[in-house]
């Protein structure tokens, strides 16, 4: 594999436009994510179909950028504004935006950037050790354990979903019945046509995707016009700002603690870095000598911990797209359409016959830091000047991006209809507390589980006996009845807590 | 507001209804293995998920102890603020006459009447507006036909 890594980057480097593109990604990337509302799964889904023109290479260059970038620069809106630039800065607000009040922006900027890195450089390890034997353990599975891992992801995605696990479920087994439309190549015919010629070819999953995540979240924003937003005025300095490096070292254990809490979270499907922010935050405090310090801007650690675990779970997110073909949150999900766009199947065999392919994703999630790291100190200064972009602008003009970009993908109209059509049942979705993430999941997944299913009962002589007896496909049945009945154990427990209080 | 997510959750299920009535038009290819039948997998989801809507429409709108404790989402309020319609409804507009005005026409009355009738309404916005939907709407005509060589819909005055 050390040799395909050597090319990888041989690649990147005897190809400047490779390295423009990681660059420009990680520039788009670090404005999208930093301006409040737009998230690091809008900058991927309205770059993806315009990647489809694109080798695979190049392609992966600017995604990996974009990825890297969008994560990393949500914490501008969250230090600056006190708004997060995407769900995984969420806690950094809780002492990015205090420090910054006392007139210390350089430094809790500092601080975020440098342990984002830090953060980034660690998933990346993981990445590479995790990943290939994951894969080589994940080529004994046969069709029964993939199809008790998609029921495992969608149970694991339902109980650990903000708020109802029965809606979550019920989200994701609607995606999987929509994703039954059109011609089934085991049952070799078309399914839940309605008549219309165009469901002969299934519902694309990108448009889908893009409108059910975009348009939803375009239309919240709209809340923000013309409210009054408490910008930080503070002068921003780049040599107080290169200081705290010298900080962040200080604190190492913390930020490697919260790197390993971020891979960990980013591992289970469907989670992504808003839990690890949240998460590190909190463990953070408790293992904290001052923790009544926590919340008012005064320790290092409370911005350091959210952002490194936020990305570590990036290249933990990476692990199961990569091994098992179940992306581990909506960006890697996006992530996942692009490498199928190209015809890259992501799963174990991935490992065997696309070894050059992984090399080149690994080696530019790494790249992708380092430029991350380097055009922060550039361009961070205007970063804080486009968070004055009138949301008006922006909300109309991301939603052009995502009709051009449905669009382009086959130059036909279905497309941008289908984008319409789920932006409103994901509007829908939103406005009744229904999570957004089982539905495109399901969607992605369904045909998966049909056809895994199909190859069970005809390799089992329609048995389904070997779901049970199969080691792997019995502890991963186990493991999803662990994911379901725990948040009803945290509810019992909640409950007698209650009782006893009152 | 109990009546919006009546609502939401009966036409989620509504659309699981109508992939459930196409179930007896599928007519499967002659040679299906002894070993499976391709209807298992469509008919186990399309009813595990009508059980869950049905459930969801008992506890929501029928347990009176629930409804107590877990409030009934968003109010009419948030659902009708002007902003928000205004958006849906100029995005709807734009996808409908997307193909039929073309690209360029209607993206940049899209662009300007969308940030406008969102901003402060003022004369002056209208200009900018209109300026900002020039500017981009030129630099994606641009990017996507010359720089990915893909096609936009054009203007097509007999077809409209």
């Amino acid at each position: 594999m050390s040799d395909y890594f050597l090319i990888a980057f041989q690649t990147l480097v005897t190809q400047p436009v490779l390295l423009l593109l990681i660059a420009a990604g990680v520039t788009g990337g670090l404005v999208i994510g930093s301006i409040p509302g737009l998230t690091a799964t809008m900058a991927l889904a309205l770059l993806v179909p315009l990647s489809f023109s694109m080798n695979f290479n190049a392609a992966i260059a600017l995604l990996m950028g974009v990825y890297c970038g969008a994560i990393s620069g949500s914490l501008v809106g969250s230090i600056v504004l006190n708004i997060p630039g995407t769900p995984s800065s969420a806690a950094t607000c809780l002492d990015g935006y205090p420090m910054a009040k006392k007139g210390e922006l350089s430094r809790a900027l500092g601080i975020g950037v440098y342990a984002s890195m830090i953060g980034g450089v660690f998933s990346g390890l993981a990445l590479i050790l995790i990943a290939p034997t994951l894969s080589k353990f994940a080529l004994n599975f046969g069709p029964w354990e993939y199809f008790t891992i998609v029921i495992f992801t969608f149970m694991t995605v339902a109980s650990l979903s903000e708020g109802d696990t029965i809606k979550a479920v019920a989200v994701a087994m609607m995606g999987v019945c929509l994703s039954m439309i059109g011609y089934s190549d085991g049952a070799g015919t078309s399914r839940f046509t309605f008549g219309v010629s165009d469901f002969s070819g299934g519902i694309s999953v990108l448009p889908a995707l893009i409108g059910a995540f975009a348009l939803p979240q375009l239309v919240m924003d709209t809340d923000r016009i013309g409210e009054n937003i408490n910008r930080i005025d503070d002068k921003f300095e780049i040599t107080s700002f290169m200081r705290t490096f010298v900080e962040i070292l200080s604190i190492k254990w913390a930020i490697f603690r919260s790197s390993i809490i971020g891979i960990a979270i980013g591992i289970l499907p469907g989670v992504g870095p808003g839990l690890s922010n949240i998460l590190s935050y909190t463990q953070a405090r408790n293992s904290s000598k001052t923790p009544e310090l926590f919340g008012k801007g005064e320790l290092p650690e409370a911005i350091a911990s959210p952002e490194a675990a936020n990305n570590a779970s990036m290249g933990g997110a990476l692990i199961p797209m990569l091994t098992l073909g179940i992306p581990g949150d909506a960006a890697t999900l996006i992530l996942m359409s692009a490498l199928m766009l190209h015809s890259v199947e992501p799963g174990p065999l991935l490992f065997v016959t696309n070894r050059d392919d992984i090399a080149f994703i690994f080696v530019s999630f790494f790249v992708s830091f380092a430029f991350c790291t380097v055009i922060y100190h550039i361009i961070i200064k205007h970063i804080i000047k486009a968070l004055t972009v009138p949301t008006q602008y922006i909300t109309s003009i991301i939603f052009v991006l995502c009709v051009i970009g449905s669009y382009v993908l086959n130059n036909r109209m279905f497309d941008v209809y289908t984008l319409l059509v789920f932006g409103i049942i994901g509007y829908a979705l939103r406005i009744g507390k229904y999570p957004i993430l089982p539905l495109i999941l399901g969607l992605i997944l369904g045909p998966m589980a049909e056809e895994q299913f199909r190859l069970a009962m005809e390799y089992g002589r329609g048995s389904y006996f070997p779901f049970i007896t199969r080691p792997i496909s019995a502890t991963i049945i186990a493991l999803t009845f662990i994911s379901l009945a725990s948040p009803i154990v945290r509810n019992f427990r909640n409950k007698r807590t209650r009782k006893k209080l009152f | 507001m109990k009546t919006i997510n009546l609502l939401i959750t009966g036409s989620l299920a509504l659309i699981i209804i109508s992939l459930a009535l196409q179930l007896p038009d599928i007519k499967y290819a002659a040679s299906t293995s002894q070993h499976y039948s391709p209807s298992v997998i469509p008919i186990a989801f399309i009813a595990i998920a009508l059980t869950l809507f049905a459930i969801i429409f008992i506890r929501d709108f029928l347990v009176r102890d629930w409804i107590k404790t877990n409030g009934s989402g968003q109010s009419v309020a948030d659902l009708i603020r002007i902003r928000r319609l205004i958006f849906l409804t100029a995005s709807v507009v734009y996808v409908l006459c997307f193909s039929k005005l073309g690209f360029l026409v209607s993206s940049l009355t899209y662009l300007t009447a969308t940030a406008f009738f969102l901003g402060s309404g003022h004369r002056k916005e209208l200009l900018i507006s209109f300026g900002i939907a020039v500017t981009v709407t030129s630099t994606i005509y641009v990017v996507v036909t010359l720089g990915l060589e893909s096609f936009l819909p054009n203007f097509i005055v007999t077809g409209f």
